[in-house]
């Protein structure tokens, strides 16, 4: 760390270098842990608790940041799946994955419940699950089939790592998972902030390194975090001032995604997506029932769009907008995401009649055309502006 | 060219019938159901409640080559242009109030599954928010090999909410009576549908894809009818008399193909195209999936849950390569003419994979090329052409001399 950094410009930067390269983060956690498993995850969906009480580091699937086009996985899967499924993939058969043990595919969007049999039949990591996840997630039957989906993960789990979880290993799982949330809703308060101390691009390595560390070692980073932009006055990296804006969409898992909508002069003020809020917003309940409570908590957590029903998302975005007083919302999905497009015009009517713009981007697996992406997001920005000014 | 079943006339009389029946529902008071095409529809019919099928109708409006202006409606309402051209069909219509027959019929029951897709949950949650009606979702568990107890157990705990469902939305009784009648009908027509699909085992070939792929419309929106299980039996008969002739649908029967994912409804007349060059699609995954056995009607809740689960869509990998080998073994399949079909990634999906286990297997060429079952932005006739073509062309390479 820069001795002429503040403390939380070094933490950042920790967390910058985390999600820059997560790969070489597990690698170095795993000399330390000689024998112990990492395991990758897709999506919001599997409960890290259960990995955490297996002894297991949860590892989300990032996108490489330093990837190439996809070449690779166009011999087994169509240009026109999810762009970053499909980015993964890619990654996958060309070895960037290989630190992982395993990788766990919960059933949510299409390209990931019918991408895990391509993935198994091509991407050489030994260890896969398939976790149901149910698609309707208020009934107590989908509960009760969640429960056994989760039971059957703790018993593969524990053929993978030799250690079968017990009640009190999913207790303190949870536990350090809440306090992973309850830390990062600290930040999140933050951001609502006029201009906010922290920078969206920040705010998002924080979260997304949360989900690379081991979470104990990341809390204790967040704890310190904390504490230091307490403690003295911020500003804003952007510039502060700018149109404030809150992204809703699908997965953002690159800082460099916010920082150019920054670069154009917009403070990103809080996001609606399945790598920030959606993630971390709720909390497990801690008594003695904790698969119940895992599973209750991940059925009623701020749900994707693929999941039903919906409108607690819907609230959540409106919630998010009003709070964080946005100027206006970039509704930022991936290419080939039906279930976020699908969304996209309900979500953009129910924005405009509360007079917030709206900017729709695609997004392929990386930034494709960064500065057509920037072209589109300054015009959006200026227009906020100048509405701003009026 | 081709000649046509002469059943295609009784078949015209049912679309028509149908189409006119589920359009005027609403003046005579009858309940319409928006379903997908793969949820039970003996309740339905057991409950009095008529079904529409909005893929059933987006298929008609593509044969019918008029999607593209109602996709482009939908497209400026701000649907994405890579979204299921089914649903975009759909919402075009809906919102315009255009389409073959006039605005579209106003439901009283929102009823899918994801056993076919995850677009489909979306897709009537919109409908859903369009019209203030209730969605209703029958979430079927994605099989590995064979559904477990627990899996079988939701499906089947859902249905049975289900009916409460349908009943809080019409205010109509499942009667038991009713139901039964309706599912001796169901099973009797399927009955005949699979033996239907049977006869193509026969060299030639009796009936042309293009022809089955119509057909299936009685086994989709007319089961649990006397209309479905009448129509059948004429086709039947026909097809029958046509095997007992050795009358196939091309002079010279040269190359049997299986055809995998939806057709390309708007030019199903490429199967024409192809049967003029001696080749015949012998067998397809599309109209084999509803090869189900009869329901048990004494406990066909059930039997229900488990064909949500057996739908091809809803299973992996694993199972697909069993299904395909058990179709180019019986219907003796010398190639493998796939559709990458931009619209369905649970039918794409995967195909790739499927055909180098498929040719790992039983050595036999492939040819996946690209289109969309609806959207006409997403293929081209004269690139198709070439790539049949130059497939045929491959086949006949590999006839010794």
């Amino acid at each position: 760390m820069n001795s002429t950094m503040s403390i939380e410009e070094g933490i950042f930067a920790q967390f910058g270098q985390v999600v820059g390269r997560p790969m070489a983060s597990v690698l170095q956690w795993k000399e330390r842990h000689a024998g112990r498993k990492a395991v990758g995850y897709f999506s919001s969906y599997v409960p890290e608790e259960l990995l955490i009480a297996s002894g297991v580091l949860p590892v989300r699937m990032l996108s490489n940041p330093d990837s190439d086009a996809v070449s690779e996985a166009d011999r087994h899967m169509q240009r026109w799946a999810c762009a970053y499924v499909r980015g993964c993939f890619d990654q996958g058969l060309k070895g960037y994955y290989a630190p992982l043990d395993g990788v766990v595919f919960p059933r949510t969007c299409e390209s990931l419940s019918y991408g895990y049999d391509v993935w198994c039949y091509n991407v050489a990591i030994p260890w896969t699950f398939f976790l149901a996840v149910p698609t309707v997630v208020d009934t107590e039957a989908a509960e009760e089939f969640f429960m056994d989906g989760l039971r059957e993960l703790l018993t593969s789990l524990g053929h993978l790592t030799g250690k079968v979880a017990t009640n009190e290993d999913l207790l303190e799982a949870i536990e350090t998972c809440n306090q992973s949330r309850r830390l990062l809703r600290e930040l999140y308060e933050m951001r609502r902030a006029v201009p906010s101390p922290v920078a969206g691009s920040a705010s998002l390595a924080a979260v997304l390194s949360g989900m690379v560390l081991p979470r104990d070692e990341h809390n204790q980073l967040l704890t310190e975090l904390l504490r230091s932009l307490k403690g003295e006055s911020h500003t804003n990296d952007a510039g502060g001032g700018g149109p404030r804006l809150v992204i809703s969409g699908g997965n953002l898992d690159n800082p460099a995604f916010l920082r150019l909508v920054e670069e154009q002069g917009a403070e990103v003020v809080c996001e609606d997506i399945s790598t920030t809020t959606r993630h971390f917003w709720d909390l497990v309940k801690l008594d003695n029932n904790p698969l119940q409570n895992i599973a209750r908590r991940y059925l009623s957590k701020i749900p994707d769009a693929s999941k039903h029903p919906s409108d607690r998302r819907i609230e959540h975005l409106m919630a998010l907008v009003n709070d964080y007083r946005a100027d206006g919302v970039i509704y930022w999905i991936r290419l080939g995401c039906e279930s976020h497009a699908i969304e996209y015009p309900y979500i953009r009517d129910r924005l405009e009649e509360k007079r917030i713009p709206v900017l729709y981007l695609e997004l392929e697996h990386r930034l494709m055309s960064p500065r057509q992406t920037a072209n589109r997001i300054a015009a959006f920005v200026e227009m906020l502006a100048s509405e701003k000014g009026n | 060219m081709p000649k046509r079943l002469e059943s295609s006339k009784n078949l015209r009389k049912l679309i028509d019938g149908f189409y006119n029946d589920v359009f005027t529902a609403e003046e005579r008071g009858v309940p319409v159901a928006w379903l997908t095409v793969c949820v039970p529809l003996e309740v339905i019919r057991g409950m009095g409640i008529l079904p529409f099928y909005p893929e059933s109708y987006a298929a008609y409006c593509s044969a019918r080559r008029i999607t593209e202006d109602l996709i482009a409606i939908a497209e400026a309402k701000g649907y994405a242009t890579d979204l299921c051209a089914y649903a975009k069909t759909t919402f075009g219509s809906m919102i315009s109030g255009k389409g073959p027959f006039g605005p579209m019929p106003r439901p009283s029951v929102l009823i899918s599954s994801n056993n076919q897709c995850g677009t489909v949950i979306n897709w009537w949650r919109a409908v859903g928010r369009y019209y203030g009606v209730p969605c209703f979702f029958i979430d079927a568990p994605r099989v590995k090999r064979e559904p477990t107890d627990s899996e079988l157990r939701y499906i089947e705990s859902q249905l049975h909410s289900m009916v409460g469902y349908l009943e809080a939305q019409t205010g109509r009784k499942l009667h038991e009576s009713i139901f039964q009648e309706v599912m001796d009908l169901s099973n009797q027509a399927l009955d005949l549908y699979v033996r239907i699909l049977r006869l193509r085992r026969h060299r030639p070939a009796p009936y042309s894809a293009g022809d089955i792929f119509t057909h299936i419309f009685p086994i989709v929106t007319l089961g649990g009818t006397t209309l479905a299980v009448e129509h059948f039996q004429l086709l039947l008969d026909e097809i029958v008399s046509r095997v007992q002739r050795s009358e196939g649908i091309t002079g010279h029967e040269r190359f049997r193909l299986l055809w995998d994912n939806i057709p390309l409804w708007h030019r199903l007349d490429m199967f024409d195209y192809l049967a003029e060059k001696g080749v015949v699609v012998a067998a397809d995954t599309y109209t084999s999936s509803w090869e189900y056995p009869p329901l048990d009607t004494k406990d066909p809740f059930k039997d229900m849950a488990r064909r949500v689960t057996a739908l091809y869509t809803n299973r992996g990998l694993d199972y697909r390569i069993k299904w395909i080998s058990r179709l180019i073994e019986e219907y003796q399949v010398d190639g493998l003419l796939w559709h990458s079909n931009h619209s369905c990634k649970a039918d794409s999906v995967g195909q790739m994979d499927l055909i180098t286990a498929l040719q790992q297997r039983y050595h036999l060429p492939a040819l996946l090329f690209e289109g969309d079952m609806a959207d006409l932005h997403y293929y081209s006739d004269d690139q198709t052409k070439k790539k049949f073509d130059a497939f045929i062309e491959m086949l006949e390479s590999r006839v010794p001399a």
